[in-house]
């Protein structure tokens, strides 16, 4: 019967997960790793504000709800001020969790947000799977799938397979999404499943799409954790 | 990857033993032997009951083994704790395999059964269908090895199912539908035979021009996959699933994980090979029969053109919804239709309501809008007893460029007759405009596929 296979594991962090999604070749929002208000500040002045900041923890799973995402950072005070408040909200909210640090992300604008995933279906291996809705996937839960590894043709069917389709074409003044990239994301994100089998599962989510390409906001790389150490941990 | 020549030799056998025929024809077992006979099966069928001598008026052998002679095929309907014995005189015997429809396996709790029956045959060199099924029908050896139905009306569609019921179902429906069967197989508990293997086999089969499969679950996956997409090109595959309702296992880290339900991953593996999936038996049936019937049509522009104005509504509702176009006419089309004599409250648009039922109206305006190529799909509704609709179907699908198909819809005793007729010229006919439409919309899809591979 087909399923979902049960493993929970470990989630990579999401520095690791982004250099790995980005070494194949899955464009990832211009970060950088920050562990005080100074290197933040540093990281901002190289990518250029606003940005958003999102702690790192191997504690913290749901971010948001721990307070540990800020969005609209405009200059430096903000984000200064951010980061303490930040890195106090955490502590209050999660007393146990042990705080690396922050990723400075540059904020990126757009309307239309995907979710991106991979599994490893119990029944047909891996697969691949494309949503509307990003932070509203599950809600709306337009997503289709296709078995992995997938080929550039098959990855270009899906985002018509999708209810929503029409809202990636040209739509209310929004110029079409390029299709071409988020077939790219699809394959590599596939791929990647298929080449590292230690990977149970994968989310961009939301990755943001617009006609000039897509950016993934956010990753969840969970890694089976009775594999041990695997050279992505 | 196995060869099926073995399981081909039991479609096709020549000397069938029935072992556990009863002489009581009101039981499961009685029953059987007749069904072979009412099949017109030619070969020789052999009962075999210790307890009688005589049944259906064939001799009875108290065992496989005193049969005198080779068979080909054993089929088995004693209790479970007798087939292993039963499947040791078959190899002795030479048989290619047995159709075991004795129960007693995994569906009641022992599967330790089906891999007991497994390790014998593969040491005895047999394949076996089953445990556990209603039976199997192989349409061009006439050979009925089930409970029921028998396979009298003969035709393109191969019926496949892990459940007797469903496919006894579809069988019934193209039969009585005048499309007929090629093949009705149940595969009960698979524990040798599975879909995958019918899959390539009923795409080897010259007599099947379309597989409809039922399925409730797929237990190699990976082989599933190698299956459609070795076969779903070459011969169209429709399938249906149950299970739709069902959620993945909750016990995921990732929105990946929780919005997998295990139906939609089925869905993607369909897209991903050119599996037409249906939605219930219904679309099973309707998908099969037009893709069995109709050649692939070129896009997805339908003209429809009706005897009456209550079916064009829904008509061009169901076609709004399966992406289908229903193109304007063009103005010399118009310009046309005008100078024939039509009904005055008929009205020259898309779907065109005729408000006649002459057959005369319907061949001259499918010919001019044929001539004047807007539509890659005429469907033709028959909304009123319209006499003499079964030959002008057939007619018009011999020799238009459009693929011609057709609704019977309130056409009282006149259709039941004229449906059948048409059915049996080879003009996919359906109950009701929606039913139509959608049919089409399924093998719009499957011609999409298969351009888009041929492009590749």
């Amino acid at each position: 019967m087909t399923g979902i296979s049960e493993q929970v594991g470990q989630m990579l962090p999401e520095p690791q997960a982004a250099k790995l999604l980005a070494s194949c070749g899955i464009p990832y929002v211009e970060h950088g790793f920050a562990d005080s208000a100074d290197a933040a500040a540093e990281v901002a002045g190289r990518i250029g504000y606003p940005v958003v900041l999102k702690v790192v923890s191997p504690d913290v799973v749901h971010k948001t709800e721990a307070g540990g995402v800020l969005v609209g950072l405009k200059d430096e005070a903000t984000l200064r001020a951010g980061f303490d408040e930040l890195i106090s909200i955490v502590g209050t909210r999660c007393p146990d969790a042990r705080i690396d640090g922050v990723l400075v992300c540059r904020q990126v604008a757009g309307r239309r947000e995907l979710i991106v995933g991979a599994i490893h279906d119990a029944t047909f291996g891996p697969t691949v799977m494309l949503g509307l809705g990003g932070v509203f996937a599950e809600a709306l839960s337009d997503v289709v799938f296709r078995p992995a590894p997938l080929r550039r043709q098959d990855a270009l069917d899906m985002p018509q397979e999708l209810q929503g389709a029409r809202l990636l074409a040209g739509f209310r003044g929004e110029r079409p999404v390029d299709l071409d990239q988020v077939a790219a994301i699809l394959v590599g994100v596939g791929d990647l499943l298929v080449s590292h089998p230690e990977i149970s599962e994968i989310d961009l989510n939301p990755v943001v799409a617009s006609a000039d390409g897509c950016v993934a906001l956010d990753a969840r790389v969970i890694v089976r954790t009775e594999q041990g150490q695997t050279g992505l941990v | 990857m196995e060869s099926n020549d073995a399981i081909w030799r039991m479609l096709k056998a020549r000397r069938v033993a029935v072992v556990g025929a009863s002489k009581d024809p009101t039981k499961f077992s009685g029953v059987l032997v007749p069904s072979i006979l009412s099949g017109g099966y030619t070969g020789e069928v052999i009962p075999v009951n210790p307890r009688a001598e005589v049944v259906a008026g064939l001799k009875c052998y108290p065992s496989v083994s005193d049969i005198p002679g080779t068979l080909d095929l054993v089929v088995i309907a004693v209790p479970a704790k007798f087939v292993p014995g039963v499947l040791h005189e078959a190899a002795d015997k030479g048989a290619a395999g047995a159709i075991i429809i004795s129960a007693g396996g995994r569906e009641s709790g022992k599967p330790e059964f089906d891999r007991e029956i497994l390790r014998i045959a593969r040491e005895r060199g047999l394949r076996f269908f089953g445990p556990n099924i209603q039976g199997i029908s192989y349409g061009p050896n006439r050979l009925c090895a089930v409970f029921w139905p028998v396979v009298t009306e003969h035709g393109p569609l191969a019926v496949v199912g892990q459940s007797g019921t469903v496919v006894a179902a579809i069988t019934d429906w193209a039969q009585d539908d005048g499309l007929g069967v090629s093949a009705s197989i149940s595969l009960g508990n698979q524990a040798d035979i599975c879909e995958s293997d019918v899959l390539r086999l009923m795409a080897e089969d010259e007599h099947t021009r379309v597989t409809a499969l039922y399925l409730e679950g797929v237990d190699d996956g990976p082989r599933f996959m190698a299956a459609v997409k070795d076969v779903a090109m070459k011969k169209p595959l429709v399938v249906l699933k149950c299970g739709r309702s069902q959620r993945g296992r909750e016990a995921v880290a990732s929105h990946t994980g929780s919005l997998a339900g295990s139906d939609k991953v089925f869905s993607g593996v369909c897209r991903q090979y050119g599996v037409v999936r249906a939605d219930d038996s219904e679309g099973l049936y309707d998908a099969a029969k037009i893709l069995a019937c109709m050649p692939l049509p070129a896009g997805r522009r339908v003209l429809v053109i009706s005897s009456s104005g209550g079916s064009c509504a829904l008509a061009a509702d169901t076609g709004d919804a399966q992406g289908l176009v229903l193109p304007d006419l063009p103005d010399s089309y118009v310009a046309a239709l005008r100078k024939l004599d039509l009904a005055e409250w008929g009205s020259f648009a898309n779907p065109l309501d005729l408000a006649t039922i002459a057959v005369e109206q319907f061949r001259a305006t499918v010919r001019l809008a044929d001539a004047a190529d807007f539509a890659d799909i005429i469907l033709l509704i028959f909304g009123d007893p319209v006499p003499g609709s079964a030959e002008l179907a057939a007619e018009l699908a011999a020799e238009s460029r459009a693929c011609i198909c057709a609704a019977y819809y309130g056409g009282g005793t006149v259709e039941q007759v004229e449906r059948r007729r048409m059915q049996r010229l080879g003009v996919p006919v359906f109950p009701s405009p929606e039913r139509a439409m959608r049919a089409i919309g399924a093998s719009c899809w499957y011609a999409d596929q298969r351009r888009k591979r041929e492009a590749e």
